[in-house]
C-alpha cells in the first residue's frame, strides 16, 4: 500500500515539478533520489549513484557525442550550400522543383547529420527566400521546410534512434537500419505530395518564365558537392552493416570523414573545431544529465513494482493489442507536445516495452513508429521545435500562422504512413532482418 | 556575495572550455583503435578503455555550465507565461531541485570514490587501471552544479532587487 503512496506521489511532483519549468534531469534525480530514501532508507541511493557510474562508462552512449560532432563539423563546413545550388540547377524544370529539391537536400542532411534545427535553419535561410522570390504559396514553401527537416530522426544516423535502441536495449545497427526505409518512404511520400498539389494548381508554384539552358556538363559537375557526404555517410553506415566496426567506432570514422571534408572546402581551422566541440558538449551534457536522472528515476519505478502493476492493469483491461498499441501512440503524441524527445525516450520506453513484448509485437518496429510520431510532435503548433527554429528566419511579412496551415497537409501524410506502417510491419522489419541474415 | 557567484560561473565556463576538447581524445583513441586492429593487426586493449574513462569527464563537467545557460531540457509551457514575482519563484524552484540533485549525489558518490581510492580498485579489464580518478569526476561536478545553483539564485535575486 504504502508503495502505492509513493507512486502516486512521485508522479504527481513529476507533473507538478515539469510544469514549472525546471531542468527535466534534475526534476526526474531529485525526485527518484527522495522517493528511494522515503522508500528503503538512503542506503538504497548507493544503487543509484552505481548506475550513475554506468552510464559515465557506456560504450554505447558515447556515440552520442561522436555523431553529434560528426554533423555539427559537416554543418560547418559549408556543404550545405553546395548542395543547395546544385539542387536549384537541376530542379528548375519541375513542378514546384524548389520544394521538391528541399525535401531532397533535407533527406540528405538528414542522412548527415540528423539534427532537425540545423536542417530547418539552413533551409530556412537558403530555399525559403527562393522560393518565395519566385512566387511559391508561402505555406507550401514552409511545409516542405518542416517537414523535411524532421526526417533527420528516422534516417540514420540519428541521436534519438540511439538514446532509443539503447533504451529498450535493440542493437543500434539493427535499429539504424529499420529507420531507412521508413525514412525514404516519408521522404517520397512529401514529394509526391507537393508534385500532385503544383501539377494540379500550378499557381502554386510557379516555374521561372526563361529556362537558362544549363549545359549538361556543368550540371554535373555541380554533383560533385553530392560525393564527400555520400562517402562519409555510406563510409559510417558500410562499416557498421560489415561488421568492421562498432556504431561507436563507426562514429568516430565519420568525424574523421567530416574533417577530411572541411579540409577539402577549406573550412577546418582550430575556431570551427572549437565551435563544433561547444555544440557537442551542450548536446551531450543535456542527453546524459537527462539520462542519469531518467535511469534513476525509472529504476524506483520499476523496483517499487510499477512496471508489474501497470502489466497486469493492461492485462485486466482485456483489449484488443491494437487499441492498446493505439493508446500508447496516442500517449507519445500528446506528451510530444509538451516534452522532448530524449525525455520521453528514456522515461516511456523502459515502461511501454514491457507491454510491446506482452502484446507480441517487435520493438524495432514501435521504435520507428515511435521515431514517427516524435516527427509529428516537431511540426505540431504550437510547442514543435521546427515552428521554433523556422521563426527565426521568417521574413517579416509572413506570419506564424502560414507556418501552421503549411504543416498541416505534411501532419496528415505523417499520420497515413504511420498508420500504413502499423498494418505492414514488414515494410520497417524487412531490411534490418536482411541485413542481419546477410552479416551471419 | 555577487562577486562569488560570478567566480563560479567564470570557473565553470572555464571548465566547460576545457572539457569540450576531450571529444576529440575520444575520437582519435577510437581512430587509433580501428587503425591498430585493421591496419596493425593489433587491437590494443587500452585505447577503448580509456576512451570510456574520459567519457563520463566530458559530460559530466558540461552540466554545471550548461544549468547557467539554461541549455538543460524544461517543459516551458507554463513558465515561459509567467512574468514578474511568478516567474522568479518558478526560477528559483528549478534551481533548488538541481541543487538538490547534486548534494544527494555528492553525498553518496563521495563515499564511493574514496572506498575506490583507498581500495587502489581496478577495472579488471586486460588493461586493468584504477579507476578512482573518473569515478572522483562525478562528486567534483555535482559540487560544482550546487554551486552553480546557488550562483544563479544569486543573480535572480538580485535582478528582483532591482526591479
Amino acid at each position: 500500500m504504502e508503495s502505492t503512496l509513493i507512486l502516486i506521489f512521485m508522479f504527481m511532483s513529476l507533473v507538478a515539478f515539469m510544469l514549472s519549468g525546471a531542468g527535466l534531469a534534475f526534476v526526474l534525480g531529485a525526485i527518484a533520489f527522495i522517493s528511494t530514501v522515503l522508500l528503503w532508507g538512503p542506503s538504497a541511493l548507493i544503487v543509484a549513484v552505481l548506475n550513475t557510474f554506468d552510464t559515465m562508462t557506456s560504450e554505447a552512449l558515447m556515440a552520442i557525442p561522436l555523431y553529434v560532432l560528426m554533423a555539427s563539423i559537416l554543418q560547418k563546413s559549408a556543404i550545405i550550400d553546395a548542395l543547395y545550388d546544385a539542387m536549384e540547377t537541376w530542379s528548375a524544370n519541375i513542378n514546384g522543383g524548389l520544394a521538391i529539391g528541399t525535401i531532397a537536400i533535407c533527406t540528405i542532411l538528414a542522412a548527415m547529420t540528423g539534427v532537425v534545427g540545423a536542417a530547418v535553419a539552413a533551409m530556412g535561410i537558403l530555399a525559403l527566400p527562393s522560393m518565395l522570390s519566385r512566387g511559391y504559396y508561402p505555406p507550401l514553401a514552409l511545409g516542405a521546410i518542416c517537414a523535411g527537416g524532421t526526417l533527420g530522426i528516422l534516417i540514420p544516423p540519428s541521436v534519438v534512434t540511439i538514446v532509443y535502441a539503447i533504451t529498450a536495449q535493440i542493437s543500434i545497427g539493427k535499429m539504424f537500419a529499420a529507420g531507412i526505409v521508413p525514412g525514404l518512404i516519408l521522404a517520397g511520400s512529401y514529394m509526391a505530395y507537393i508534385l500532385i498539389r503544383t501539377w494540379l494548381n500550378p499557381a502554386l508554384a510557379p516555374k521561372p518564365e526563361i529556362v537558362e539552358a544549363i549545359p549538361m556538363r556543368v550540371k554535373l559537375g555541380k554533383l560533385r558537392s553530392l560525393v564527400l557526404p555520400a562517402i562519409v555517410v555510406l563510409g559510417v553506415l558500410g562499416s557498421i552493416y560489415t561488421g568492421i566496426a562498432t556504431p561507436t567506432e563507426a562514429a568516430a570514422v565519420g568525424v574523421l570523414g567530416a574533417a577530411l571534408s572541411a579540409l577539402v572546402t577549406k573550412r577546418l581551422n582550430i575556431t570551427m573545431l572549437s565551435q563544433a566541440a561547444t555544440d557537442t558538449l551542450r548536446v551531450t551534457a543535456m542527453i546524459l544529465w537527462i539520462t542519469i536522472g531518467a535511469r534513476a528515476f525509472i529504476s524506483v519505478f520499476v523496483a517499487t513494482g510499477g512496471a508489474d502493476s501497470l502489466l497486469n492493469f493492461v492485462d485486466t483491461l482485456e483489449a484488443s493489442r491494437w487499441v492498446i498499441l493505439g493508446v500508447m501512440v496516442l500517449i507519445l503524441i500528446f506528451l510530444g507536445l509538451f516534452l522532448d524527445e530524449i525525455g520521453i525516450i528514456l522515461l516511456c520506453v523502459p515502461v511501454f516495452l514491457p507491454i510491446v513484448a506482452a502484446l507480441d509485437f517487435d520493438p524495432l518496429w514501435f521504435g520507428v513508429l515511435f521515431m514517427i510520431t516524435a516527427q509529428m510532435a516537431y511540426i505540431t503548433p504550437p510547442f514543435g521545435y521546427t515552428l521554433f527554429y523556422l521563426k527565426g528566419v521568417l521574413p517579416p511579412e509572413i506570419g506564424i500562422g502560414q507556418v501552421y496551415r503549411g504543416v498541416i497537409p505534411f501532419f496528415l501524410i505523417q499520420v497515413a504512413i504511420l498508420i500504413l506502417f502499423v498494418c505492414f510491419p514488414a515494410l520497417v522489419t524487412w531490411l534490418p532482418n536482411a541485413l542481419a541474415a546477410n552479416a551471419r | 556575495m555577487i562577486q562569488i557567484a560570478r567566480g563560479v560561473t567564470a570557473l565553470n565556463h572555464a571548465l566547460f572550455g576545457c572539457a569540450k576538447w576531450l571529444i576529440y581524445a575520444i575520437v582519435v583513441l577510437m581512430l587509433w583503435e580501428v587503425a591498430s586492429r585493421y591496419a596493425f593487426n593489433a587491437p590494443t586493449a587500452w585505447a577503448p578503455e580509456l576512451a570510456t574513462l574520459i567519457f563520463g569527464p566530458f559530460f559530466l563537467m558540461g552540466g554545471p555550465y550548461l544549468l547557467h545557460m539554461g541549455g538543460h531540457v524544461a517543459v516551458d509551457v507554463l513558465s515561459e507565461r509567467a512574468t514578474g514575482r511568478t516567474a522568479a519563484i518558478l526560477h528559483l524552484v528549478g534551481l533548488l531541485l538541481a541543487a538538490i540533485f547534486g548534494a544527494i549525489l555528492l553525498w553518496f558518490s563521495a563515499p564511493l570514490v574514496i572506498q575506490s581510492f583507498q581500495y587502489g580498485e581496478t577495472s579488471y579489464s586486460a588493461w586493468n587501471p584504477v579507476i578512482w580518478p573518473a569515478k572522483a569526476v562525478l562528486p567534483f561536478a555535482s559540487l560544482l552544479l550546487i554551486l552553480q545553483a546557488l550562483a544563479d539564485a544569486v543573480f535572480a535575486l538580485q535582478t528582483q532587487e532591482a526591479v
